[in-house]
């Protein structure tokens, strides 16, 4: 079989692997049955054969097991879920992945790597940002935006919390209730399919059908997808009354087993579910930071200090463009929490998941009349996950015609690099097309190029209203000129918010889109996920769109693969999106949107004084969001775009989106939920640093010495006795305003060196010294 | 006393107010200094006509707070949480009440973007910092 890549792949047993020419492996370690196996052998000899192994592992055995490492993998990856994160009938979860040294520098997304800031003090970004989609492009090493960084936060911090020790407890409590769970009923003659374990057994031949009614009927679900199997996987939360059940599911009452009695023998005779030699020597997590906060206090202080240097919406407006950082109200993320929405399994029979089937598609009819479609796919993760999924059913379409050679993807300049990448994932070339002076597609282009290539010209990705934050007036003659020539129309829905209640894409003309339902929906940015990306199509791509191996609602799409694990994406924040539509109504998201243009009109209109506005639409109006053009003012005064981004965090902000969609210039995106108060504060800080500027220009202060071009400040910075010697004052540098004076926000490290970061590339924890 | 009808009494519109962040005098000021009359006026100004839906959407009607919830959980009690068993890459977790309540239900942690201003972003990228630790130790060789 071939992917979109046109990556052939065969499907065979592990032994086997070494018999063909191939470019890598894949592995399970445990294996779908639950056996572990030691693959040292065969991953020397594959290696040997340049062959690049990959293994799928699970984390919490891995505390116990042999690591894939020291089996000799070159990439682990796997769900880092079960370290303290809810099922969530899906996957808001992180994912691990880690390689070795050699392929550090071709991994995909977010790498935080260690660096140092102007004062020498360590301090941490992410690294290696020239190889993602924004720089890249339809060269860049995935696709990935929005991530689940919340999720990965809390997986870390329940490592910090329980220490190796703990964890390793836990670990070894859910074997041994496994083994006792395996001793009981191989006593009862029960037979298993596997002899090695860490959390998981497979009975074979049993009734499965008079097992599974058993323990539907004590509201237990096990895995009895494959014939005369039944699946059980223990985890943290399973306690021994738990196997005292399991034992009355599987062998009917009268059993006569006893935990305690099988434990007892168990510490007597030992256990050879784990092997010896897949038993793990090697120390974990011996970095004190896994060593500090098992006191409850000490945690709650440790994530109180990390939270007190960063900043989010509880503290000021995030300006950024494209980004859309609305409120998410709290009464919107009561529901997150529910047991009844977090802790359902996502394969759970359909029967019991009665309430998100009715959820999601409520909120699938609240989104296909937002979007003008005529179907909504819940399932991607994220925006540029969405459009993967919509290039995929554009692909999938093109070829149920006989149309497989239409393989070219136009897309405006102007772009979000995310398209070019998903486009390239998807296995599309790509085709840039012109934009005009305006920053509007340049249509004699688009033409010229989509009659030139009209017999492989697949689609179009396009955004509206555009990157460059307007309405462009020949949105429609761009859908019917692609369609003219036989290509389907991508409209990026990440402006949405100034869609929502006016116009819709499926009006506009296009034929698919993707929803970032963390941006317009009001699903919080979470640090960089979990996010929702949603595709909304018309009819005729319908069939065509993600499906899923395992739930099938009964869908025509359902036999089509699926772009995540899990058939609904990130199920369990999709109540935060659904409350929003449900509590705003029709008119509460059609003056949303009306709102979001008034607040970006305002600023614009504000700052436009102070600043040029690079473009506009009819009435000299902008959309939902505007771009000032700094690179006047870099020319008359050397003041960067980057001095003038860090320098807002002096003064209590974030700054906008910079250097997208045009290199030298800000994007400033207020969203409909910031008052005028806070806008006005904003504009004052923007107007303030324009003051700044002109003081430079006019040689007040040098170029490389001034309050923008040692931006940010620290507390650091102002005790620092050597600070008398810079041309403006202490109060300048920390209170340039009354309002940051009355709230004040601490950057906790200046500007960071980038260049050095990557030089010396760091990903692992730093020696506490370094931070005291 | 108030003149208000029951209806109006009930502030069915209330969370729209919360959500939306300028008041109704606060939005008059802006509209004025932008040059618009209405949001309406302004939204004509802005949009291009032939694009411009030609009515309204039907979503329903605005509701509050108190009134979203219990729709809500009405749908959340139609959901039956068993005891899974079934693995496959998720598993019962007992998230440690200290990180509930102070990471994943904290606005603090939750509402803030991807890491691009690192200098105001140490907190998380330190607690990204350690899953990379995480997993490099658990895997490594
Ligand atoms: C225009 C545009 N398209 C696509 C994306 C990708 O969305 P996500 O981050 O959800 O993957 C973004 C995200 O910022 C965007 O601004």
């Amino acid at each position: 079989m071939q992917n979109a890549l046109g990556l052939k792949w065969l499907l065979l047993p592990a032994n086997e692997a070494v018999n063909y020419e191939l470019f890598g492996a894949l592995f399970q370690y445990s294996n779908r049955y639950g056996q572990i196996t030691d693959y040292s052998e065969l991953f020397a000899t594959l290696r040997d054969n340049k062959v690049v192994v990959t293994v799928a592992a699970d984390i919490m055995s891995l505390l116990l097991l042999k690591s894939p490492g020291a089996m000799g993998a070159d990439v682990v990856f796997g769900s880092a879920q079960r370290f303290g994160v809810p099922m969530g009938y899906g996957e808001s979860h992180a994912a691990f992945f880690v390689a070795r040294d050699e392929h550090k520098r071709s991994m995909p997304g977010r790498i935080i790597g260690v660096s140092k800031d102007t004062r020498g003090n360590k301090a941490l970004r992410m690294a290696m940002q020239t190889r993602e989609q924004h720089i890249r492009r339809e060269k860049a090493n995935s696709n990935i935006c929005t991530a689940q960084i919340l999720l990965a936060n809390m997986a870390s911090f329940y490592a910090v919390f329980h220490d190796a020790q703990g964890l390793k407890t836990i670990a070894s409590r859910i074997n041994r209730l496994t083994d006792i769970l395996a001793a009981g009923l191989q006593a009862k003659g029960v037979n298993l399919v596997n002899n090695t374990w860490f959390d998981t057994i497979t009975l074979k031949d049993v009734d499965v059908a008079a097992i599974n009614a058993r323990a539907l009927a004590a509201q237990i679900n096990l895995r009895v997808d494959a014939d005369g199997l039944v699946g059980i996987s223990l985890d943290e939360t399973t306690i021994r009354e738990d196997i005292a059940v399991l034992f009355e599911v599987i062998l009917g009452a009268g059993h006569g087993l006893d935990v305690a009695a099988l434990d007892a023998d168990i510490v007597a005779n030992g256990s050879q579910s784990i092997p010896q030699a897949l038993e793990r020597q090697d120390a974990v997590l011996t970095h004190p930071t896994f060593n500090r906060y098992q006191s409850e206090t000490e945690m709650m202080r440790y994530i109180k200090r990390l939270e007190n240097k960063d900043l989010a919406l509880n503290h000021s407006m995030i300006s950024l463009g494209s980004c859309t950082m609305k409120l998410n109200a709290a009464v919107e993320m009561l529901p997150v929490s529910w047991p009844e929405f977090a802790n359902m399994h996502p394969f759970c029979p359909l029967e019991q998941a009665q309430g998100y089937t009715k959820l999601i598609n409520e909120l699938s009819e609240f989104l296909v009349k937002i979007t003008g479609y005529d179907a909504v796919c819940i399932q991607p993760n994220s925006g540029a996950q969405g459009e993967y999924a919509g290039l995929l059913a554009i692909k999938k379409y093109h070829e149920s015609r006989g149309d497989a050679h239409r393989n070219i993807c136009l897309i405006p300049q102007s772009a979000h690099g995310t398209n070019p990448a998903s486009a390239q994932l998807a296995g599309m070339k790509v085709v840039v097309t012109a934009c005009d002076k305006q920053g509007n597609v340049d249509l004699e282009d688009l033409r010229a190029k989509a009659s030139e290539l009209a017999d492989s010209l697949s689609c179009i990705m396009i955004t509206y209203p555009s990157t460059h934050g307007v309405y462009e007036e020949s949105i429609r003659e761009v859908c019917e000129i692609v369609h003219q020539y036989g290509g389907q129309v991508y409209l990026d829905g990440a402006n949405m918010n100034a869609q929502v209640g006016l116009t819709s894409p499926g009006f506009i003309g296009a034929d698919v889109s993707h929803l970032n339902l963390h941006k317009t929906f009001a699903i919080p940015h979470g640090g960089g996920g979990s996010g929702m990306g949603s595709i909304g199509i018309k009819k005729h791509l319908a069939p065509f769109v993600a499906g899923h191996v395992v739930v099938k609602p009964g869908r025509e799409s359902d036999h089509n693969g699926a772009v995540s694990a899990a058939p609904y994406g990130s199920a369990s924040i999709l109540p935060i999106s659904w409350m929003y539509i449900k509590l705003l109504g029709t008119k509460g998201i059609k003056q949303s949107t009306q709102t979001a243009l008034l607040n970006a009109n305002y600023i614009m209109k504000k700052l436009s004084a102070h600043y040029p506005v690079l473009f506009t639409g009819r009435n000299d109006r902008v959309a939902h969001e505007c771009i000032i053009d700094l690179r006047p003012l870099k020319e008359a005064s050397g003041v960067t775009e980057m001095d003038i981004a860090k320098r807002l965090n002096d003064y209590g902000f974030h700054a906008p989106t910079m250097s997208f969609p045009v290199a030298g210039t800000l994007m400033i995106e207020p969203t409909e939920s910031e008052s005028k108060v806070e806008l006005d504060r904003f504009i004052e800080a923007m107007i303030s640093i324009r003051g700044e500027i002109a003081k430079v220009e006019a040689g007040e202060w040098p170029v490389d010495n001034n309050p923008l071009h040692n931006a940010p400040h620290t507390l650091a910075d102002i005790m620092d006795t050597e600070f008398d010697s810079r041309p403006y004052s202490r109060e300048v540098a920390v209170f340039p305003t009354a309002a940051v004076k009355a709230n004040k926000f601490w950057p906790t490290v200046n500007r960071i060196d980038d260049v050095y970061g990557d030089r010396n590339l760091m990903c692992s924890c730093v020696p506490l010294s370094d931070y005291e | 006393m108030t003149k208000q009808t029951l209806t109006q009494l009930e502030q069915h519109e209330l969370f729209l107010t919360r959500h939306i962040g300028p008041n109704a005098e606060q939005q008059q000021d802006m509209l004025n200094f932008v040059g618009a009359e209405s949001l309406d006026d302004l939204t004509a100004q802005t949009v291009p006509g032939k694009i411009l839906l030609p009515q309204d959407l039907t979503i329903g009607d605005s509701c509050g707070e108190a009134e979203g919830i219990a729709y809500i959980r009405n749908i959340a009690d139609q959901n039956k949480v068993f005891k899974s068993y079934i693995g496959m890459g998720y598993y019962g977790v007992q998230v440690p009440n200290v990180i509930l309540r102070n990471v994943f239900e904290n606005p603090g942690w939750y509402t803030a973007y991807t890491p691009y201003q690192p200098e105001i972003a140490q907190g998380r990228l330190e607690a990204i910092l350690n899953f990379q630790q995480v997993s490099m130790d658990s895997n490594r060789s």
